[in-house]
């Protein structure tokens, strides 16, 4: 079973969201300036199912995102958010036996500017979203 | 023929008493999602992380509206209280702070409880809690 910033991860990778950013998973290294790092968050836990009592839950995620430039940085964010939203019946293949459809990436607020960062000498803008997914595994 | 002539009375006063009514359960509901609002910043501040007590201790509970359309609000005045609450990946967790001085203690102390998503994790971990407090104190069965 794939942690949902796992599988959120690959599916940016499928669509080419990052680019030229170097992304990562749960933790971010000092390097390089220009990154994205996806967690896993506080999700919702709905309730069960009366039927079979399945828990349903949404995994909770966050994308934050550092960069020396304020506008690239925005700007990128603003992208990647764009790219959540627009999240429907994805199908993420995290192996030949792991198949996911994410069926929706729900924001649940607008970009959050945290600031600056200043890691030796350099003063880098950081950047999250945050957002609820529905996922469920094939 | 035969005719049937009734009246009432009492009419304005049934009307009145509903109304009366109607705004008791309004401040009583208000009264509850305050409770709930309190009952969450208590929770949120056992998870902010702690120095030397400002972020803490900026938390506040702030309800504006009356009765039923009451709108409370939990949240931190800090001025950094975003950047702590957003930073998730916590990787200095449990390393000294620093410079020291000024600095002190452990990052995301005290003993080790504090984390990020301080205020985001009880309002929804807590949802259940907060409805049963809003339940018992506006009388809702």
């Amino acid at each position: 079973m794939s942690s949902p910033a796992d599988i959120l991860y690959t599916l940016l990778e499928d669509l080419d969201s990052f680019q030229t950013w170097t992304a990562f998973v749960s933790y971010m290294p000092d390097t390089p300036d220009k990154a994205i790092c996806i967690y896993d968050t506080t999700g919702v836990k709905d309730g069960r199912l009366m039927l079979n009592g399945a828990v349903i839950e949404h995994p909770g995620i966050q994308i934050a995102l550092r960069s020396l430039d304020y506008t690239e940085g925005q700007a990128k964010m603003a992208a990647l958010a764009s790219v959540l939203d627009g999240v429907r019946n994805n199908t993420v293949a995290m192996g030949s036996d792991e198949i996911y459809s994410l069926t929706n990436v729900s924001r649940t607020g607008t970009i959050n500017y945290l600031g600056i960062e200043i890691v030796n000498d350099r003063r880098r803008h950081l950047f999250t979203v945050n957002a609820i997914l529905t996922l469920s595994q094939s | 023929m035969a005719q049937l002539y009734a009246s009432m009375q009492g009419g304005p006063t049934v009307i009145r008493n509903m109304g009366a009514v109607t705004r008791s359960m309004g401040d009583r509901v208000a009264d509850g999602l305050r409770a709930a609002g309190l009952a969450l910043q208590r929770a949120s501040q056992e998870l902010a992380p702690v120095e030397y007590g400002n972020l803490k201790a900026s938390a506040y509970t702030r309800s504006t509206g009356r009765g039923f359309d009451t709108v409370v609000e939990v949240g931190y005045t800090a001025s950094y209280a975003l950047y702590v609450h957003e930073k998730v990946g916590m990787v200095l967790q449990g390393q000294a702070r620093q410079p020291s001085p000024p600095h002190m203690g452990r990052y995301w102390d005290p003993q080790g409880r504090a984390q990020a998503k301080f205020l985001e994790t009880p309002s929804r971990t807590m949802h259940p809690q907060m409805i049963a407090i809003i339940r018992r104190i506006a009388n809702i069965t």
